[in-house]
């Protein structure tokens, strides 16, 4: 009797023993696990819309997959209203037209903000390059590759259908007219807009989202990672696209990019870029990159065009653009990298 | 000799080690570094590559463009857009994207291993 008892106690400490170890090398596994690699609850999705390539990584307490799609279609919504590209868009309708068009109160308020900025910006932005866009072979840009410089006579004829000046806004009745056959294109301004409005959306599905939204290098944060820390972005390197030049740590708010390296022809070994200097008519020179931060998309988009054309007076941009809401990091022709002060925020991780 | 008086067995022990060995097998392959080439077409996935090699790719009979994988970087060749923002882009390393507007295709170097950078401003 006391020898089968003897027996029983040997087994059932066998059994525990095996127990407690198997419990052990599970636990070890669920926490190493769990520390050395945070959980992946970010859903992706990869697309085409705004005439470039866009990625949303969000993650919501409601579906990250009808969010993300959610957020798709409000971009696909905005480019499909500001194509100027589309017979059927806002823009050529208003371009198509010598009269006042009847506007809705987004494309008012659009149309508002891209005056100012041009303003802000001494004519650098300019919401009414249109024509001289056309003229160069800019405007369908995914379908055909511009190769001839056009001449100086016909760039003088487009010049003078370009201006803000150009563009009328009469607020009272919600209406706009453009001037001496001049011919919008909000190219510099609409992703960024489309960006924020893809926040807004987001934000009315779940306000405690979280993540960002990708529009051809143009990012809008929707909150942070995992919650608490910040998305790390990559700027890059104008001349080596595999490397980046600088890092950004980024919570919230936006990030744009204008550069000269994806759209552009050579002739005879000089490159004619898509960003165009209102003023001369011509490629604007000085800057090879220039990356805004900012509050929102709109003012990082406009201020990165308006920062690449005045990329010869890089110390002005770096210095005053700040004021305008938005923190420069710029990479003129010889290649040298210049900052705002206000810079440093976001190149330190937090 | 009573055998029966011994804390573990020969079966006891096997199984520990086997449990033990399972998990650090487990763990080492889940922490080695795998690295592919996802190939997207129009957002959908369209080719996935493993092995280092040129890569033809064909939607019927419209050939886009050739993907060069080398196990440690990856590029295009021959694209038949009329950008060549693709070629242009050069060598991608881990993590890094390629993209190809006219023909809706999106080239992603996948990594298991944190590569730092979440996302490219440019």
């Amino acid at each position: 009797m006391r020898k089968r008892d003897s027996k029983n106690i040997l087994k059932l400490d066998r059994r525990i023993l095996l127990a407690g170890v198997s419990l052990m090398v599970v636990l070890l596994a669920v926490f190493l696990t769990s520390f050395f690699k945070a959980p992946p609850s970010y859903y992706e999705m990869n697309g085409f819309t705004l005439g470039t390539y866009c990625r949303i990584v969000v993650s919501s307490k409601k579906s990250s997959k009808v969010l993300a799609q959610v957020i798709f279609n409000e971009l696909e919504r905005i480019y499909k209203k500001y194509n100027p590209n589309d017979p059927d868009s806002v823009v050529s309708k208003i371009n198509g037209s010598d009269d006042w068009v009847d506007v809705d109160e987004e494309t008012f308020v659009l149309l508002d903000a891209a005056v100012r900025f041009s303003k802000l910006t001494e004519g650098s932005f300019d919401p009414t390059l249109g024509e001289l866009i056309q003229l160069w072979g800019f405007d369908r840009i995914a379908e055909k590759l511009p190769s001839r410089v056009p001449t100086l006579e016909e760039i003088n004829e487009a010049l003078k259908r370009v201006g803000v000046d150009k563009l009328e806004l009469d607020s009272q009745r919600r209406r706009v007219r453009l001037l001496h056959g001049a011919k919008l294109d909000l190219g510099g301004i609409a992703k960024g807009y489309a960006l924020d409005r893809a926040y807004q959306v987001a934000k009315e599905v779940d306000k405690d989202c979280t993540g960002f939204v990708e529009a051809g290098g143009d990012i809008r944060i929707l909150g942070p990672k995992f919650g608490s820390r910040p998305w790390v972005v990559g700027v890059r390197d104008p001349r080596n696209a595999g490397s980046a030049i600088a890092y950004l740590y980024l919570t919230s708010g936006a990030v744009a990019t204008s550069g000269d390296y994806e759209r552009y022809f050579e002739v005879e070994g000089v490159r004619y870029h898509h960003i165009l200097d209102p003023k001369t008519g011509f490629p604007s020179r000085g800057a090879i990159s220039v990356t805004v931060v900012a509050d929102n998309a709109v003012t990082a988009d406009a201020l990165s065009t308006a920062g690449f054309v005045m990329g010869s007076q890089w110390e002005y941009v770096v210095l005053e653009f700040p004021k305008l809401g938005g923190s420069v990091l710029m990479v003129t022709e010889d290649g040298s990298i210049r900052r705002s002060p206000t810079m440093v925020v976001y190149e330190q991780a937090r | 000799m009573n055998r029966r008086g011994k804390l573990f067995k020969k079966y006891d022990l096997f199984l520990v080690i086997v449990i033990v060995v399972g998990f650090f097998v487990f763990y080492s392959t889940r922490s080695r570094e795998g690295r592919s080439v996802e190939v997207f077409v129009e957002g959908k996935l369209f080719m996935r590559i493993a092995a280092p090699g040129t890569y033809e790719l064909c939607d019927g009979e419209k050939c886009l463009m050739k993907v060069v994988f080398d196990g440690q970087k990856v590029h295009v060749e021959d694209s038949n857009c009329p950008l060549k923002i693709c070629e242009r882009t050069g060598n991608v390393g881990p993590g890094g994207t390629i993209i190809c507007v006219p023909n809706k295709v999106l080239i992603k170097f996948r990594t298991n291993v944190d590569t730092a950078v979440d996302v490219m401003t440019w």
